[in-house]
């Protein structure tokens, strides 16, 4: 249980037409941190979770999960261990029904049916969705279709969970019951987003990312009241960490 | 205003949402075994193809198929009739030249000749509308999957069937992309500029490349969670004596039909009524 440790060390990623996404990317998140990629469009933070669980292999540089090096020979067991929630459910729920959706990951690690079938049990629970279990993928809601992508990586029990943009599409009240779910996961979380106020509800430690490179990685509440990083990478001070408009209305103009 | 009533017609008449819903009725058909649907339809449209080109009359009998589905299914003629009107104009293609081609006249109504071409042409017809209909019952009474997981079963290749399977799930995003597409154009076209071929081409395109993008990151998601290129079945597949029964029951039919008993019957109203 002490090994969910993500490594990632001088990590490089050029893309074909010659921009450069990651320049020199290290850090080192250990069991049970929750850490917040944040970011202006086109920083990198999408490059850097397709490396994390293999989907883009480092061009140079090196990642390690757990005890193991990302390499060709690794890479199932590094899915197994890395969760990946994606930006679009839709991208994610491919399978037909919710059910054979949530059940794709573990029939895929060769599990008996019976474990399987308590798996999706057991994961629809977690995320409130039990009720969703025979319906067809693409009749559901979004905040659903959110859910239900959720519980489709719960079903492989990763160690660490990766999360690009979950707030994405969710009204104001499908937002919050996110951030509470997310909050009771005990797995090591790491989350790429632009909504501020979430990654300081959810984590404690942030990674700026500014034109593919670490410009800040510290406490959340530290480098969220930092004016001058924040402005330099194209970031605002979370909504909460603003003045209140009512009362004090200068401050926004 | 026009233009958008356009737009809901045809997203309307593309949207397949309504067969989905109607597939998880419960009725006796729905609750018959999917692999013995799946039988049964392939069976009846051998039979329906197996006649010759000026086959008319021998073809009647096989209507009873899709009507007895139909009812038993409780499903809503308008519905169904509505999507096999979608598919007609594909065979109108393939036959209309038929007429101009086969001008020997081969039958005759008091005085008029009605040639091969005519009589092909109808014939072909025909077997659209069996052909279609007993596919679209399939499906308006069998969850899509179902059907998926039934072709695996019958020894149908899993890529087939995995693509299939992923283009019936991604049709619906794929229409609405294109519904957005052309809703985003018509908001800034005026007087029916900008809605010329040559603007089409390009939106065409970013249709593709938005296609093949998602595509990447379905694959992606797929990789994820551990796919190497097998989908494995949740539920084993249950086959109860009724479900033999089914498809006995509708061969046997068939094949009275196609023994000619019934047609020589058949030809005989028919030419009673025609006379």
């Amino acid at each position: 249980m002490s090994h969910h440790i993500v490594e990632v060390k001088d990590l490089h990623y050029r893309y074909a037409d010659g921009t450069t996404a990651l320049n020199s990317v290290s850090f080192r998140i250990t069991h049970g941190e929750s850490v917040a990629v944040v970011g202006a469009n086109g920083a990198g933070k999408s490059t850097l979770l397709m490396h994390l669980n293999g989907y883009l292999t480092p061009q140079k540089g090196q990642i390690r999960i757990g005890d193991m090096p990302l390499t060709r020979q690794t890479i199932a067991h590094i899915r197994r261990t890395v969760g990946m929630v994606f930006q679009d459910p839709d991208d994610q729920l491919f399978m037909p029904t919710v059910e054979e959706d949530v059940a794709f990951g573990p029939l895929n690690l060769g599990l008996p049916l019976e474990e399987v079938n308590a798996r999706v049990e057991q994961a629809l629970i977690q995320v409130g969705a039990l009720h969703l279990k025979k319906r067809l993928s693409h009749h559901i809601s979004g905040g659903e279709k959110r859910r239900v992508a959720i519980a489709s990586v719960l079903t492989m029990e990763p160690d660490i969970l990766v999360l690009d943009e979950p707030g994405t599409g969710l009204d104001p009240r499908g937002r919050k019951i996110l951030i509470e779910l997310l909050a009771s996961f005990k797995h090591t979380k790491i989350l790429a987003t632009h909504d501020l106020d979430m990654a300081m509800d959810l984590c404690e430690r942030t990674i700026v990312l500014h034109n593919g490179q670490i410009v800040a990685d510290g406490l959340t509440l530290n480098i969220f009241n930092n004016d001058e990083l924040l402005q330099k990478s194209h970031l605002e001070r979370p909504l909460r960490l603003q003045g209140c408009p009512v009362c004090n209305p200068k401050i926004h103009l | 205003m026009q233009r958008g009533l356009k737009i809901t017609t045809l997203s309307n008449s593309l949207d397949f949402r309504i067969l989905d819903l109607l597939a998880q009725k419960d009725t006796s058909v729905h609750r018959t075994n999917p692999t013995a649907k799946l039988l049964t339809t392939l069976i009846f449209i051998v039979f329906v193809t197996s006649y010759n080109r000026y086959a008319i009359l021998p073809l009647i009998p096989y209507f009873i198929f899709p009507i007895t589905i139909l009812v038993m299914a409780d499903l809503p003629t308008r519905v169904i009739l509505h999507k096999i009107l979608l598919a007609a104009p594909f065979t109108l293609f393939v036959g209309i030249l038929n007429p101009f081609f086969d001008s020997t006249p081969i039958l005759q109504l008091g005085n008029i000749y009605i040639t091969g071409g005519v009589v092909s042409f109808i014939s072909i017809f025909l077997r659209m509308l069996l052909c279609v209909t007993a596919s679209l019952l399939l499906i308006a009474t069998t969850p899509f999957h179902e059907i998926c997981n039934s072709l695996r079963r019958l020894g149908i290749p899993k890529l087939f069937v995995i693509q299939l399977m992923l283009l019936h799930r991604y049709i619906f995003i794929l229409t609405e992309e294109a519904a957005k597409l052309i809703q985003a154009r018509s908001l800034r076209s005026f007087n029916g500029r900008g809605t010329e071929l040559r603007y089409f081409i390009p939106m065409l395109g970013q249709l593709l490349l938005r296609s093949m993008d998602r595509a990447q990151r379905i694959h992606s998601a797929m990789l994820s969670r551990g796919f190497t290129g097998e989908i494995h079945l949740l539920k084993p597949c249950i086959i109860k004596n009724t479900d033999i029964l089914f498809v006995a029951a509708w061969s046997a039919i068939f094949f009275l039909f196609h023994t000619g008993l019934p047609s020589n019957t058949i030809r005989r109203i028919g030419a009673f009524f025609l006379t």
